[in-house]
């Protein structure tokens, strides 16, 4: 497929302009929402236990702070989280699922053998101590550390797929028309798997934030800042349900099921524009 | 003139999570393929003929024998793949998976155009199309949107494209409708009065290898057990193996009820000593278990001691 196609039906397709509206709409939320507020997200703003009002669109917390300041500043560092995490994470998965599934034989064993220790060993675990020795973490260190983590079974997958794909016979045309190995990875086996590959860094980047959520959640998030975990942390140990403060709860827990939903929503919608039948004639 | 010859090919595949055990899937291979002809290689699955087109084509590699194209070793021609595949091509049994479904005819077409650096791409696209009897627009088109012969014309056209002297092709039929079948089959034996390019026909088909063929091998447990003169071979069979196979093709003149009990394929992995055939052959005897060799008579060659 070329470009202009690909473009023809990617514009056409609702579930993709319906999921690009939303995670624009987000994006430049995360990014143009620290100027819509004069507050600082860790500055003690003004009378704490505020429902949402005028002043304070989402209310505040326990300590005074503005929630509304929290949210998008927390937005912006789960959506990086989101596209490094999840981008490291899809780049290494697809190379080493690409090239143990393409080449085969001792190399293939070797691969799968780095990938399958890394699987058993329980992430969370591991990224939890990893967390714990930083003395310092931003942003980028997270994505890091959970790139480097999330990376296996995209890697599996993918080689499961090349396997598969490299058996069929367009393969060994192409390898009798002299095709270099990279090419029949990048042009022939690789287009087939397109839609995969977008799926498997939209899940990634869903992965990578809601790991990162996770990892706010019990006190291993960024050491300076605000996330949406950390907002989640926080309210849960100053008890925001049991004190009736629902809007401490539900902005942060809504607004991560709404990135996750909407990049599955694209997800399909991306499916139909790389397979030729099943888009609606 | 000789154009390819195999020579005592064997092909050998490991077994088992060691690798401890072999299969032999291409036993003492050998034939040769002369200028502008067609050679059948007949056989039933798991004789081994499809191994020996991935061989042929550097698919595979032999386990021992060579395989000589043009008077030079393959495995040392294959150092250069352009200029090998340039005069070596091959069409493939199952053209539903030939043809890369993301993409278009035409750039199927063009990549071989591309990788051999062959002038005026549209040209030849139109002559080539032409050729296999496909209209011009078919490069706008999807796999999906075409019909399995037309595919097949498609996987035609591209491996006739760089001009090759010999093309492999792998049971080119056996995936198609009966009536398209003939189509392909005259287009395989016009292409071969045009451009004087020899084919080499993978196939389990009898009928279709005596209607396009020169010369067929017949293949059984991945040996060659009968050579000759398409007619000769399938007019009257020497090999019992052969025999089998020229009365079990159905022919809607006769009744079927006379071919009886034909015995199951061989256990590639348990040969019998000597003859491959001895268990299901009718006139079987001791002395087959330590025959093995091949018989020429008449210009024609038999792997079996009914003919010493």
């Amino acid at each position: 497929m070329n470009l202009k196609e690909f473009v023809y039906f990617f514009l056409r397709n609702k579930k993709i302009i319906t999921a690009l509206c939303i995670l624009g709409l987000l994006a430049l939320v995360s990014i143009f929402g620290p100027f819509l507020t004069s507050y600082d997200p860790l500055e003690f703003a003004s009378a704490p236990y505020q429902p949402p009002n005028r002043q304070h669109w989402l209310g505040t917390n326990t300590f005074g702070q503005d929630l509304f300041t929290q949210t998008v500043y927390g937005l912006r560092s789960s959506l990086l989280v989101g596209l490094f995490g999840g981008g490291l994470a899809t780049i290494i998965g697809l190379i080493i699922g690409f090239l143990a599934g393409y080449r085969g034989g001792w190399f293939d064993e070797i691969l799968m053998m780095l990938t399958n220790i890394l699987m058993v060993i329980p992430t969370l675990a591991l990224l939890i101590i990893i967390a714990a020795y930083l003395p310092y973490r931003g942003v980028l260190i997270q994505s890091v550390i959970i790139g480097l983590t999330a990376w296996p079974w995209t890697a599996r997958a993918v080689r499961a797929q090349t396997l598969s794909l490299k058996t069929r016979e367009f393969v060994d045309l192409a390898r009798i028309t002299a095709t270099r190995s990279s090419k029949i990875i990048f042009q022939e086996i690789m287009p087939n798997m397109m839609s995969y590959v977008f799926m498997v860094f939209i899940l990634q980047f869903g992965g990578a934030i809601l790991a990162a959520t996770g990892l706010d959640f019990i006190g291993l998030g960024p050491t300076r800042g605000i996330s949406l975990g950390i907002m989640l942390q926080q309210a849960t140990l100053w008890n925001a349900i049991q004190l009736g403060m629902w809007w401490w709860v539900v902005t942060p827990g809504a607004l991560i099921t709404l990135v996750v939903a909407t990049l599955y929503i694209m997800n399909t919608g991306l499916d139909e524009v790389f397979n030729p039948r099943l888009r609606e004639m | 003139m000789k154009l390819l010859s195999l020579v005592k090919v064997v092909k050998d595949f490991p077994l088992g999570i060691l690798g401890r055990e072999r299969i032999r899937a291409v036993d003492r291979v050998s034939f040769d393929v002369y200028d502008s002809a067609i050679f059948a290689l007949i056989g039933e699955s798991g004789s081994g003929k499809t191994t020996i087109g991935k061989l042929i084509l550097g698919l595979l590699k032999p386990t021992s024998g060579e395989i000589i194209f043009n008077g030079q070793n393959v495995s040392k021609l294959l150092e250069d793949p352009e200029k090998y595949y340039r005069n070596v091509q091959g069409i493939f049994q199952d053209p539903f998976s030939a043809l890369n479904p993301v993409k278009r005819i035409g750039q199927f077409l063009e990549r071989p155009l591309k990788i051999f650096k062959i002038p005026d791409v549209k040209k030849r696209l139109k002559e080539v199309l032409s050729e296999v009897e496909l209209p011009f627009d078919s490069v706008e088109k999807y796999p999906h949107e075409l019909s399995g012969g037309q595919r097949q014309r498609v996987v035609i056209a591209r491996s006739i494209i760089t001009r090759p002297k010999i093309i492999l092709a792998d049971e080119p039929t056996s995936m198609l409708d009966v009536s398209i079948k003939a189509s392909i089959l005259n287009l395989i034996l016009r292409l071969r009065d045009d451009y004087s390019v020899s084919f080499i026909h993978v196939t389990h088909d009898l009928a279709s290898a005596k209607y396009i063929s020169d010369r067929i091998a017949v293949m059984y447990a991945g040996q060659i057990i009968e050579e000759g003169y398409a007619r000769d071979l399938v007019d009257d069979p020497l090999h019992p193996y052969t025999k089998l196979l020229r009365s079990a093709a159905p022919d809607p003149n006769k009744s079927i009820a006379k071919i009886g009990q034909t015995g199951e394929p061989p256990d590639l992995i348990a040969l019998p000593n000597g003859c491959a055939f001895k268990p299901r052959c009718p006139y079987a005897s001791k002395e087959c278990s330590s025959f093995d060799q091949m018989i020429e008579k008449d210009g024609r060659k038999v792997r079996c001691i009914l003919y010493r």
